[in-house]
């Protein structure tokens, strides 16, 4: 029992259970006990009422069955009838019936005694009564019969009936009584339901007293401590003695209160140290926000000049790439306007053409400007080689739609060439900005940058006159001329040179390479490989000796005769490059080759009729022959001979003709016996080949 | 006596040659042009194959260069006459296989003894 204590002891959750169990259990025996004594007595009354109604039933028909059987005797008796004897029967066996029920039910003494003497009236009435006044009846003796009933046989009968009408009587006395009985029983039950709720309710208001005093109140305590540390104030745990749940719970706050004092006090100590970190980081951050201030200041002034030096490196930038002059005037004007922040400009150059660009400016005031070019400021920059700056209102143009008084600055800028002869003026407005002297010096610092390009511009256009005169006078030479540097490069060629070599389908401007000119010869002439070794022979040499000269045969589109040599061109005792000259010997070429193949001809000719007339010469002087055959032998000599003659005749005229001394005979013949003439070359059927 | 075959076009040096030839007792073929010549070598074996440089159809340059692809025929002596005498023709001539070359004119004498030359 101890032990269950002490557990119970341990835990809060373990006591409310088991008084909660308790409490349980009351509430159900008390209700089983209610229950089964409610049910016993209705049970018992249900039983005793029953029972009672069961016999009052069976007596009424004990009474009725007896009465019936009186009835049915005393008419047969009467009338002899057989069918009244049989009901008469009939009520024997059912009165039989309602006695042997009526004996199976519990009985009292008085009942059992009333039972057997109906039995033996019945028994009797069977065996004596009904035989004996039934002989009456019939032998007709009805004097007999009415002095036998008249002797007290019926007796029984009317006792039975007088105790029907008491036993009803009684049974309805014994039902009040079994109501009184049951009555007494409910009231009896209520009374001890009611005691039963009202030790339930005592049971329940005890167990939440005990609930709330074991947990509610501790609990409490332990808020109210907890509070009142919360507050800065020393708590003080009454419940650190108890096992249970509350115990631990009181324990830990108690430990935790303890640890939270001991830690705050280190914390606190390290706050403090904290707080002057951070007071001597605050005036370090501000140090660095002073420093960075004058960082962003420096970074400023930084992007400024790093945009001013895009700005101008911009412009040198255009300046260099640019070797047309309009062009290079009209990116001046836009760079050194946008440079200068300035909102419109104009440059004009000190040559007789006045050659002009602006930005910003429209024609109107272009032409304006020119006008007033020999009378306005310029005259002043002319004169002092200084920039000027004029101020003046702005127009209602310059001002659009701004109302407020506006001016505009203009900067008249010299551009001077290096014997400080005026070359060029820029003119830069600005609308409502003044300019200032730095500006004005960055100004004169990109005018020495621009005359440099300026200079540059005037030495490539005469380089340009120089060279175009150069290649005029190159193009009127009937030679092909093409001029190649140290590298293999095509410096330069001439019309001739395009037009012979059928280079002009290439485009000009890009550096012809000797792989490319050896490329492009590959298709047109035959022996490309000699020509190749010639060219490199002749680049690669750096003699001032001559060479030989090369032969080409173009192949494309008609066949030409091109006559090639190298001449090498010096500067300083240096070779720096080599003229190749083409030059077309096609028609010289033809004829050399005529005249070869002519003499060749000739001397085929000649030698032909020579070898005759020899051969048969000699056989005729070394030989032994027959007339006829010496006859044959001289006749071939003399037809020889004639014909050497007429072949020599006609080299003669031949001759004649090419001199212009030929003398002709005119006479007329028929031109088809020209054709017939069997020496004729134009004879049809006759060989091919002129040449014998 | 050897089989030759003379190929040239003009009748009066046929009839030089063949005389002397046939004096000498050759027996003596004629073909009038290059054509013909082929046609006659295809035909016959000849010992010797005179032939004119400058002949109609082909030349006697063009039938030297075919003989030399007929393998049968590469024992064939072969003179080439030509009016062209210079050097250069001669070796021309030497290259494609020819074993004599006698330039016009000629001494008849002096074929006959180049043309022994070559049958011995």
């Amino acid at each position: 029992m101890s032990e269950i204590r002490q557990i119970l002891k341990k835990s809060i959750t373990r006591r409310f259970t088991a008084m909660m169990l308790t409490l349980l259990s009351l509430l159900v025996a008390g209700a089983v006990i209610v229950l089964y004594m409610n049910d016993s007595s209705f049970s018992q009354y249900q039983t005793t009422l029953k029972a009672s109604m069961e016999k009052r039933v069976l007596v009424e028909q004990i009474v009725e069955h007896t009465n019936q059987i009186f009835f049915r005797a005393r008419g047969y008796y009467a009338f002899l009838n057989p069918n009244e004897y049989n009901q008469l029967f009939v009520e024997k066996q059912k009165l039989e019936q309602a006695i042997a029920a009526y004996k199976k039910l519990p009985l009292t003494s008085q009942e059992q005694v009333v039972v057997s003497s109906i039995e033996s009236f019945q028994s009797n009435f069977f065996t004596n009564i009904f035989p004996l006044a039934s002989g009456y009846a019939k032998a007709g003796d009805y004097e007999a019969l009415r002095a036998f009933s008249s002797s007290g046989v019926n007796q029984e009968v009317n006792n039975l009936m007088s105790y029907a009408a008491n036993y009803k009587k009684q049974n309805e006395q014994l039902l009040l009584q079994e109501n009184r009985t049951l009555f007494a029983n409910v009231i009896s039950q209520s009374q001890w339901f009611v005691l039963y709720i009202v030790v339930v309710l005592i049971f329940s208001i005890w167990v939440t007293r005990r609930t709330t005093r074991d947990i509610g109140a501790p609990l409490e305590r332990l808020s109210v401590e907890a509070d009142r540390f919360s507050r800065g104030e020393l708590p003080h745990f009454q419940d650190l003695h108890r096992v249970d749940e509350i115990g631990n719970l009181a324990r830990s706050l108690d430990y935790l209160i303890r640890q939270i004092q001991v830690k705050e006090e280190t914390l606190m100590a390290q706050n403090e140290e904290l707080q002057a970190q951070q007071d001597e980081l605050m005036m370090q951050q501000e140090e660095l926000m002073m420093q960075q201030e004058e960082l962003q200041e420096a970074l400023a002034k930084m992007e400024d000049n790093e945009r001013y030096l895009q700005k101008r490196n911009r412009l040198i930038q255009s300046l260099a790439n640019t070797l047309d002059k309009q062009e290079l005037l009209q990116s001046i004007i836009r760079n050194i306007v946008e440079v200068m922040d300035a909102d419109k400009g104009v440059i004009v150059l000190m040559n007789t053409d006045q050659d002009v660009s602006s930005f910003g400016v429209s024609e109107l005031g272009v032409d304006q400007f020119l006008r007033g070019l020999d009378h306005g400021p310029l005259v002043r920059v002319q004169e002092t080689r200084e920039p000027y700056v004029l101020v003046r209102e702005s127009t209602d143009a310059e001002r659009g739609y701004q109302e407020a008084y506006s001016q505009t600055y203009e900067l008249y800028l010299p551009v001077l060439h290096a014997d400080q002869e005026l070359v060029a003026c820029i003119v830069v407005s600005r609308i409502g900005r003044s300019l200032s002297p730095q500006e004005q010096q960055m100004a004169m610092g990109l005018s020495e940058q621009i005359s440099l390009s300026l200079d540059k511009l005037a030495m490539h256009e005469e380089t340009e006159k120089q060279r175009q005169i150069t290649q005029d006078m190159l193009d009127t030479i009937q030679e092909g001329v093409q001029l190649v540097d140290n590298n293999g490069v095509t410096v330069q060629v001439n019309r001739t040179f395009r037009e012979l070599l059928q280079f002009d389908q290439c485009p000009a401007g890009q550096p012809l390479e000797l792989s490319g000119y050896f490329r492009h010869m590959d298709g047109l002439i035959c022996d490309h490989q000699e020509l190749v070794a010639f060219v490199k022979t002749a680049l690669s040499e750096d003699g001032t000796g001559g060479f030989a000269t090369h032969l080409i045969e173009l192949t494309h589109p008609h066949v030409r005769y091109i006559q090639l040599y190298a001449e090498h061109l010096f500067r300083d005792q240096k070779k720096w490059g080599t003229l190749l000259v083409y030059r077309d010997i096609t028609k010289e070429y033809e004829i050399d080759q005529m005249k070869s193949e002519f003499v060749s001809t000739v001397s085929h000719e000649l030698r032909t009729p020579l070898a005759s007339v020899l051969g048969f010469a000699e056989l005729l002087l070394n030989k032994e022959l027959k007339p006829e055959r010496q006859q044959r032998y001289m006749t071939a000599i003399y037809q020889e001979a004639k014909r050497l003659t007429a072949l020599i005749n006609d080299f003669l005229d031949l001759q004649r003709m090419e001199s212009g001394r030929q003398s002709y005979e005119e006479e007329q013949f028929a031109i088809d016996q020209l054709i017939n003439w069997p020496g004729s070359i134009h004879r049809p059927g006759n060989r091919a080949r002129p040449s014998r | 006596m050897a089989h030759i075959l003379l190929a040239e076009d003009e009748p009066v040096l046929r009839m030089l040659i063949g005389d002397t030839l046939e004096d000498e007792g050759h027996q003596l073929d004629i073909a009038c042009d290059g054509e013909e010549a082929l046609q006659r070598i295809e035909q016959s074996h000849y010992d010797l194959i005179i032939l004119d440089y400058m002949m109609p159809k082909l030349t006697g340059y063009e039938v030297l260069l075919h003989i030399k692809h007929i393998p049968e025929k590469g024992s064939c002596k072969i003179m080439i006459l030509s009016a062209k005498s210079q050097h250069a023709e001669q070796e021309k001539m030497r290259a494609a296989g020819a074993d004599a070359f006698i330039p016009k004119p000629f001494s008849p004498m002096e074929l006959v003894r180049v043309v022994e030359d070559m049958l011995s």
